[in-house]
């Protein structure tokens, strides 16, 4: 016994490497999140080509949006065609949510699946797609004009938020779909007793209490629609917007004070987006709606089962025109008219050009950057939950900022940090490498952040009193039991950087081109053939990790995109 | 006396946002070679917090914790060798039983064959050989309580902590587990510090037994000491059912005292303190060492309290009044428990009760503090 406790005694040293390896992860959040986002506050303060001085200190950059009609009419539209998405995909949203949820329909699983596939792809390719459909001679347009109809242009802001919505729409119907189904059926009984008739019950009982749903959803939508560079760059024509601003100052003019002015000013409209979200769901106290184990009785009456199916399906498949026209235009040499034209295999042929390029970067930029988002966003997420440390709060405010952050903005904060100085990382696969483990980091904090919430820390504790250091818990408790979480949050990252443009477009150079911007590029030269048959590849790659998540996770597929 | 774990001005602060919240204040105690060592008192008083500081899980701002000449204070966690049982057992649910027991004993390297022997005998000592390969979450609370000892003891750590370990389990488990505990804490030889808040539980468990409130012990004695001879107000009121009557001393000749409680004089022996005629004073009674009887013109004039029965409740063994007094609040209602149901005595009945000079304690009140 006593032989034994001193044996114990010398073995172990104090123990450093939870300090280094976390602390290394701090490092890493502070060099490539704070400091890059320090120096786009400072430079959006100093007129272009000045240094970072007090002396130099001027609002000029941000006067542009007194001065200019160009930034006018940008920011404009960026809150003009965000508020319209919210507004168009709650529409939609909600009463899809509402049917799945509540009446008697066959093939539930079915529509909740199909509902993701927009999700799935690049959004400007979908928006590239509704050009095939509803451009000029748009097989689409033509259907419709024949009725009497008149549709605006496809290039412009009509195009703009008909893409976006037909694209986020499943954000709001998956969440609000959630919430109908799990709310106490009790509730609804309780009015249905007291004499409530169904209009009422919607608006006293079903719309209050999925509110903070909505909400989440509403705001999903918002921070994305206003992030969007790839959808008004394909169709926006003259429509300029936030994000395409950006990226005409600094691929036009390399001017990235005036990029880094306009960054702050798309920060602040996201910012003030969340605050309000949080006001308006706050305002209201709710006890937390705990998953009910009886259900809902669900509304079997013919006439409503008939609605919420054409409803449900109507949306389904427009929304999933995109896909279907890629698929067929990517046989094809041109799709003018009702019909497409010229059947050939030529554009798939085209696709082993791309293996070496674009495909093979996009694939190991997907596969480095979100092991390394994996990494960071669990010791971040481990170093918050389990240790008490000095300066917590702005670590998860800062890991998650890049989360809300425009990708664009990311990507002008790096460049504002490395491309100039001891640091030269403009044009290296190490900028994109970063810029995806920042922006990605988010997804892997999150989901390891609620894992490690489920997990007891009386079971680490059990292992450091029974004689562990801080490794080998890590090792042997931690890590297998929140394995899946951080699995799950990498496979979803995965998925999502394989069709990342908004961050790309302003960091690749010629030798780290990625396979979507391979597909924008083909769509700017025209190339609609070749961009289907690439989107068409991409899409089946994404879907195909997509899928392997759920396999793996046991959730639906619908489950996993209400969470990221 | 011999002791191997020494608590000397043991103080613990916690920081939350906006205030230092003392949770130790000075905790002074010394647990015997091989005892089971109960930490007993109300929620919030302080002792899981000073279980994880013997632990290592918390450092102590103050003090120090001796374990025989080692300060314990300046060792970190995973060398202080002991064991330890969480509330929620805490096994490794990746892992099966086998797996969670060996654990500790891989971290020690020690060989294969010495691990199986080790980890079968000590399955055999808390009766649980047959389950070594199943996971946790197939077992009964019961059983996992017994696999968390298992783990916990597998290494003879010189020191064994338990917290709340009887907490998630039914009441009829609980009684049949805290003899188990004993039994194998005995076994082992191990000392053993144990945290509850349920007083039966202390009570039937421990050799000795710290009551804490507020930070502090307010007592340590065995169970009888403390049944029998609470130090203090709040102990006597934290330990069983007691009843509180307020008296005044009339004469003190140094070691006896005649006090005026309700309508009638008692001459009482004093063990602390020098109270002076006129002092008030507080006497506590167990509800079994007090009598009731019907009130009439003659007891009136020589009862100690006098009142209506407001509850009468079979308990089993014995009766429980439950009576209030004249001004007929509810906290100032005195408990007297009887072998049989007194003839004559219904709900509503006036009573009056009285008690035997030798069964009071007496509290004056500034001890409740000390």
């Amino acid at each position: 016994m006593k032989i034994s406790e001193n044996s114990l005694m010398t073995k172990y040293r104090k123990d450093l490497s939870s300090h280094f390896i976390l602390g290394a992860a701090v490092v890493f959040v502070a060099v490539f999140v704070i400091y890059p986002l320090l120096r786009v506050i400072l430079l959006a303060f100093v007129p272009n080509g000045e240094l970072i001085r007090l002396a130099n200190i001027t609002l000029v950059n941000f006067g542009k949006f007194f001065t200019s009609s160009l930034y006018m009419r940008s920011l404009r539209n960026s809150l003009y065609i965000s508020i319209s998405v919210v507004f168009f995909t709650l529409l939609i949203g909600i009463p899809m949510g509402y049917f799945v949820a509540r009446v008697s329909m066959p093939f539930k699983r079915l529509i909740l699946s199909l509902s993701i596939l927009p999700i799935i792809m690049p959004a400007f390719v979908g928006a590239f797609s509704w050009v095939i459909m509803l451009g000029r001679k748009g097989a689409l347009r033509i259907l419709i004009e024949k009725t009497g109809l008149v549709l605006p242009p496809i290039y412009g802001p009509f195009g703009i938020i008909f893409s976006m919505t037909m694209m986020y729409y499943p954000f709001v119907f998956l969440l609000s779909e959630g919430a109908f189904e799990t709310a106490n059926p009790a509730l609804e009984e309780n009015a249905v007793i007291m004499g409530a008739r169904f209009p009422r019950i919607l608006r006293t009982i079903d719309l209050p209490l999925i509110l903070p749903s909505i909400g989440a959803a509403a705001i999903l939508v918002f921070i994305r629609a206003i992030d969007n560079f790839g959808i008004p760059a394909v169709i926006g024509g003259n429509t300029y917007v936030l994000p395409t601003l950006i990226y005409f100052q600094v691929s036009g003019f390399w001017n990235l004070h005036s990029a880094a002015a306009i960054s702050i000013v798309s920060i602040l409209i996201t910012i003030s987006a969340l605050a309000l979200q949080k006001y308006i769901v706050n305002k209201r106290d709710y006890e937390t709606i705990s998953a009910s184990r009886s259900r809902m009785q669900l509304y079997k009456h013919p006439v409503v089962k008939i609605i919420a199916n054409i409803f449900c399906w109507s949306i389904l498949i427009i929304s999933l025109l995109p896909q279907i026209t890629l698929f067929t235009m990517s046989f094809f040499k041109t799709w003018n008219g009702m019909w497409p034209r010229g059947f050939t295999l030529d554009n798939y042929q085209k696709i082993g050009n791309f293996l070496s390029g674009p495909i093979s970067n996009s694939l190991l930029l997907a596969t480095t950057a979100s092991l390394g988002a994996a990494v960071i966003g669990t010791l971040v997420a481990y170093l918050i939950q389990r240790r008490t440390v000095k300066g917590r709060v702005l670590l998860d405010y800062a890991i998650m900022l890049p989360f809300i952050l425009p990708g664009i903005v990311v990507a002008v904060a790096l460049l504002t940090s490395f491309s100039s100085g001891p640091f030269v990382l403009r044009g290296t696969f190490l900028i994109l490498f970063i810029s995806y483990v920042i922006r990605r980091s988010p997804y892997v904090f999150r989901s390891v952040t609620a894992g490690l919430t489920q997990m007891d820390p009386a079971l680490e504790e059990a292992s450091i009193i029974s004689g562990a250091t801080w490794s080998y818990t890590f090792r042997k408790i931690t890590f297998p039991l929140i394995f899946m979480t951080i699995a799950a949050g990498t496979i979803l990252t995965f998925a999502t950087l394989l069709k990342e443009v908004s961050t790309t477009i302003l960091l690749y150079s010629a030798k780290t081109r990625t396979l979507p911007i391979a597909i924008y590029d083909a769509v700017n030269d025209g190339n609609f053939g070749l961009a289907s048959a690439l989107s068409t590849v991409l899409f089946l790659a994404v879907l195909l990790v997509t899928y392997g998540i759920n396999r793996y996770t046991g959730k639906s597929m619908a489950a996993s995109f209400k969470a990221g | 006396m011999s002791f191997t774990l020494r608590y000397d001005k043991v103080v613990k602060e916690f920081q939350t946002k906006t205030e230092v919240v003392t949770a130790l204040k000075s905790v002074s105690a010394e647990v015997n070679e091989g005892e089971l060592f109960c930490l007993l008192g109300p929620s919030g008083c302080g002792k899981t917090t000073l279980l994880r500081c013997t632990a290592g899980l918390e450092q102590i701002n103050g003090g120090h914790i001796y374990y025989g000449e080692t300060d314990f204070s300046t060792i970190p966690p995973y060398r202080r060798n002991l064991g330890m049982v969480f509330q929620n057992y805490a096994l490794y649910p990746h892992l099966t039983i086998f797996e969670n027991i060996a654990y500790a004993l891989r971290i020690r390297k020690i060989s294969e064959e010495e691990i199986k022997r080790k980890v079968k005998d000590i399955l055999a000592l808390v009766g649980m050989e047959e389950l070594m390969y199943r996971n946790p979450g197939e077992l009964s609370g019961g059983q996992q309580q017994r696999v968390a000892l298992a783990r916990a003891l597998v290494y003879n750590p010189k020191l064994l902590l338990l917290d709340e370990p009887l907490a998630n389990l039914d009441a009829k488990l609980k009684v049949q587990m805290r003899g188990e505990i004993r039994r194998i804490q005995k076994a082992s030889r191990v000392t053993a510090v144990y945290v509850t808040h349920d007083q039966q539980e202390a009570m039937a468990i421990s050799d000795r037994l710290a009551i804490m409130e507020g930070g502090l012990i307010r007592q340590i004695g065995t169970p009888d000491e403390i049944y029998s001879n609470p130090a203090n107000k709040f102990v006597a009121g934290f330990i069983g059912t007691m009843n509180f009557l307020q008296g005044k001393v009339i004469e003190s000749n140094g070691s006896t005292l005649a006090i005026e409680i309700g309508n009638t004089a008692k001459k009482c022996k004093i063990k602390t303190g020098s109270p002076k005629p006129g002092d008030e004073i507080t006497v506590a009674l167990r509800p079994e060492n007090m009598t009731i009887a019907v009130r009439d013109d003659k007891n009136i004039y020589d009862s100690c309290f006098a009142g209506t029965v407001a509850v009468i409740q079979f308990l089993g063994k014995y009766i429980r009044y439950q009576i209030l007094g004249e001004n007929r609040k509810s906290e100032e209602m005195v408990q007297v428990d009887m072998d049989k149901r007194i003839k004559g005595i219904k709900e509503g009945s006036d009573v009056v009760v009285n008690f035997r000079e030798e069964d009071a304690l007496l509290f004056f009140d500034e001890e409740g503090i000390s």
